[in-house]
């Protein structure tokens, strides 16, 4: 009896295992022509219309008159419970496109975001579009494992898209071996503005149009020796913002157990004063504390006012100074950005939409803190921008050469470790270096 | 012979819907992982053999991982048993033993979320054995980054499954007829003597059941490592489960499930070989 059941126990697994192999992969072929054949039609689709337009007569076309596309597209968003954000894109690109349909899959918690998508890529389907959000290109190996589309095939074939209509910042920074896998959305360079009372009370000047690590630390160190040692460097961060681009060099490297990590933190410990979270401001507004040297931030375009204000100065507050990392990168603020999935069956129509979301289209809604990637749509959003502002920023935009991003769970650890030095006091430089890069390592060597 | 076939049949059908669900819930989806180690990737899902079991063992990582695993089944596999054995023992004969009993059974129903919580407040940063070493004019202690931290994860399970054992051990030895003590005492034998003769023979099944449960159960401590360290722990504490989290989290459902296939090889292993040892050690018309 007990042979018996094994007997059938074992069969009806072989059985059923068999059947799902034979299942997927009649649907993933299938899949690959319906991909491959619906961008075949896309293209075909744009080829047969009225020759002689350009990608830039095609935006902003009215309604019905472009090529019509149909199909269904699945999105996973990074952000939990923010469907609302897609709302206006969907509806807008879908008012183009009566025949699309898209769902946007948003997990209720972060750590869903990773179950919803295995569980997608288990059962051979995956999502359409992935967004990835500030850990695209830390995701070590998910280019090797063929989880998303080379972009640049997409980009080569497609005659209405035109790389010069983007900053190049979402080629090079973004690329892995050669391939494009995912578009960014936000295409901020990251600057500083200075205490401008602060500075003329420690007689401290600095014209410079960028502004490193070092430099930094220097005017500090000259700040407080003037005004005091209670000086704070940022007024919102445990230990200053301008470590994740600092660290992102040496994790990404594995250079954390080196002589220079270790002086970089020592540095930056000194620079962290503050050992409790301290946020200003509800505070201050638009203005800055006392005692507090400078505030870092990524550019956004929501008011031009605001733009004109940041980069000439006010009364609180120098020039923003563009900041470059010790080693020279010059980082990307935020890599929140859009992958097309293997899996899809879509992908023609993906395609469509990813560039319908980061390209020249009026939507409002969705630009809200980004600085869009497509110089047409910025050019657009920068009015009222004094134009020499904007060809500084645009040059900044384009100087960018790097993505800093770490995995959000190694990231989860490293700062324990920084807590325990910058604020716990727990942990000398040399411990602090010698723990991180025991948690490089692990994250390395997988 | 009809008869014995129709019989065999009606039992088959009454087992089928449990039997179909095992299938498809277990059974499918671990012969599934099978598929997904002999693959190279999701998306090509063309034949790679055994590539990447060959790149499991020559990862010195995931070595050191399964090393560490050892270690921590060797250290608190035997001592959660000693332990519970012994609270058995000296609780039973006690007229408060059962209400003791059932303050220990009190971490086998507590969330894993509580339990972290818990020991936080005694093994952080800020914790009780911190503060306490501060009292006594040490400075902050991390335990978590220290050697100690292998330690607290063996505590933290002791306190979680040692219940459970306790379980299994009262009703084994409850299960032992009282006439075999009550005649060896009158034969004048010690306590040591009835424990070495009596108790230990004759809950031989259920220690070899608690064995089995414990090396099982001392995988499952993940979850609380990984709620009190992160993925990336201290390397003397990072286990095979962390490596095969990490693995999800990065999509690489090749490594997850040959890692998954090495692991239950080795833990199957472990359990036949126990299972063998039981059989014969427990099998009294041998004697």
């Amino acid at each position: 009896m007990r042979k018996k059941l094994s007997i059938a126990a074992i069969v009806t697994g072989v059985l059923l295992l068999t059947a799902c192999a034979a299942g997927n992969g009649q649907s993933q072929s299938a899949g690959n022509a319906r991909g491959s054949g619906g961008q075949e039609e896309a293209q075909s689709g744009e080829q047969n219309e009225a020759s002689g337009e350009t990608s830039k007569e095609m935006q902003g076309k009215i309604p019905g008159e472009e090529a019509e596309l149909k199909g269904e597209l699945t999105i996973l968003s990074w952000f939990p419970n923010a469907e609302f954000t897609w709302e206006a894109v969907i509806e807008a690109f879908t008012k183009e496109h009566p025949g699309v349909t898209i769902t946007v899959d948003c997990p209720k918690e972060q750590e869903m975001y990773f179950e919803n998508y295995a569980t997608k890529i288990m059962s051979g389907e995956g999502y359409d579009i992935v967004q990835e959000a500030d850990f695209a290109s830390s995701q070590k190996g998910w280019d090797e494992l063929g989880l998303f589309a080379d972009l640049y095939e997409f980009m080569e074939s497609d005659e209405n898209f035109h790389k010069e209509d983007y900053f190049s910042c979402i080629y090079g920074p973004m690329e892995t071996d050669g391939k494009l896998y995912s578009f960014l959305r936000n295409a901020a360079p990251v600057y500083i503005r200075m205490n401008k009372r602060l500075l003329e009370q420690a007689e401290v000047e600095y014209d410079k149009e960028t502004i490193n690590f070092d430099e930094l630390y220097e005017i500090y160190e000259k700040v407080r020796e003037k005004c005091g040692e209670k000086i704070y460097l940022t007024e919102d961060a445990y230990y200053n913002p301008m470590s994740v681009y600092e660290e992102t060099y040496y994790v990404q490297n594995n250079l954390l157990d080196t002589d220079e990590y270790e002086e970089y933190l020592r540095k930056n410990h000194a620079m962290c004063y503050e050992t409790e979270k301290r946020n200003v401001y509800s505070e201050f507004g638009q203005g800055i504390a006392s005692d507090v040297l400078c505030r870092v931030l990524g550019i956004n375009l929501q008011s031009a006012d605001l733009v004109n204000d940041i980069f000439n100065g006010t009364e609180d507050f120098t020039p923003a100074i563009s900041y470059v990392s010790m080693h020279g990168e010059r980082y990307l603020a935020s890599t929140n950005s859009l992958s097309i999935s293997s899996f899809s069956e879509n992908k023609a129509l993906a395609w469509e939409f990813l560039k319908f979301v980061v390209g020249n289209y009026n939507v409002d809604y969705r630009d809200a803190g980004f600085l869009p990637p497509n110089k047409e749509r910025t050019t657009a959003k920068c009015e009222g921008v004094e134009p020499e502002i904007r060809e500084k920023l645009f040059q900044d935009i384009e100087a960018i050469n790097a993505a800093c991003s770490v995995n959000i769970n190694l990231s989860r650890n490293l700062e324990v470790i920084l807590e325990d030095y910058y604020i716990n006091n727990t942990l000398t430089a040399e411990e602090c270096r010698k723990q991180m890069a025991d948690r490089v390592y692990l994250y390395m060597n997988e | 012979m009809k008869q014995k076939t129709k019989k065999d049949f009606l039992c088959m059908l009454f087992i089928l819907p449990s039997l179909a669900g095992m299938c498809i819930f277990y059974i499918v989806p671990f012969l599934s992982t099978l598929y997904y180690s002999l693959i190279n990737n999701m998306a090509d899902k063309k034949w790679a053999g055994f590539q990447h079991f060959a790149s499991l063992f020559a990862n010195d990582l995931y070595m050191q991982a399964g090393r560490n695993t050892l270690l921590f089944i060797l250290a608190s596999v035997p001592t959660g048993m000693a332990i519970a054995l012994l609270l058995v023992l000296a609780l039973r004969k006690k007229k408060w033993g059962k209400t003791a009993l059932f303050f220990l059974l009190v971490p086998l129903i507590v969330p894993s979320g509580t339990t972290i919580a818990f020991w936080k407040s005694v093994f952080g940063k800020t914790g009780l054995i911190s503060n306490l070493w501060q009292m006594a004019g040490g400075g902050p202690l991390s335990l978590e980054n220290s050697g100690w931290a292998f330690a607290v994860i063996v505590i933290v399970f002791l306190w979680k499954n040692i219940s459970f054992s306790i379980v299994l051990f009262w009703s084994g030895i409850n299960w032992i007829p009282k006439a075999y003590y009550e005649q060896s005492q009158i034969d004048g034998a010690t306590s040591w003597e009835q424990f070495k003769y009596i108790t230990w023979i004759y809950l031989s099944p259920t220690t070899f059941v608690v064995l089995l449960m414990s090396i099982v159960n001392s995988f499952k401590v993940f979850k609380e490592i990984y709620m009190l360290y992160g993925a990336y722990p201290t390397p003397s504490i990072y286990m095979l489960q962390h490596y095969m989290n990490n693995q999800f989290t990065a999509m690489n459902m090749q490594k997850l499930s040959a890692s998954s296939w090495v692991m239950f090889v080795v833990l199957g292993a472990m359990l036949w070989v126990v299972y063998k040892l039981q059989c014969r050690m427990t099998d009294y018309s041998r004697e």
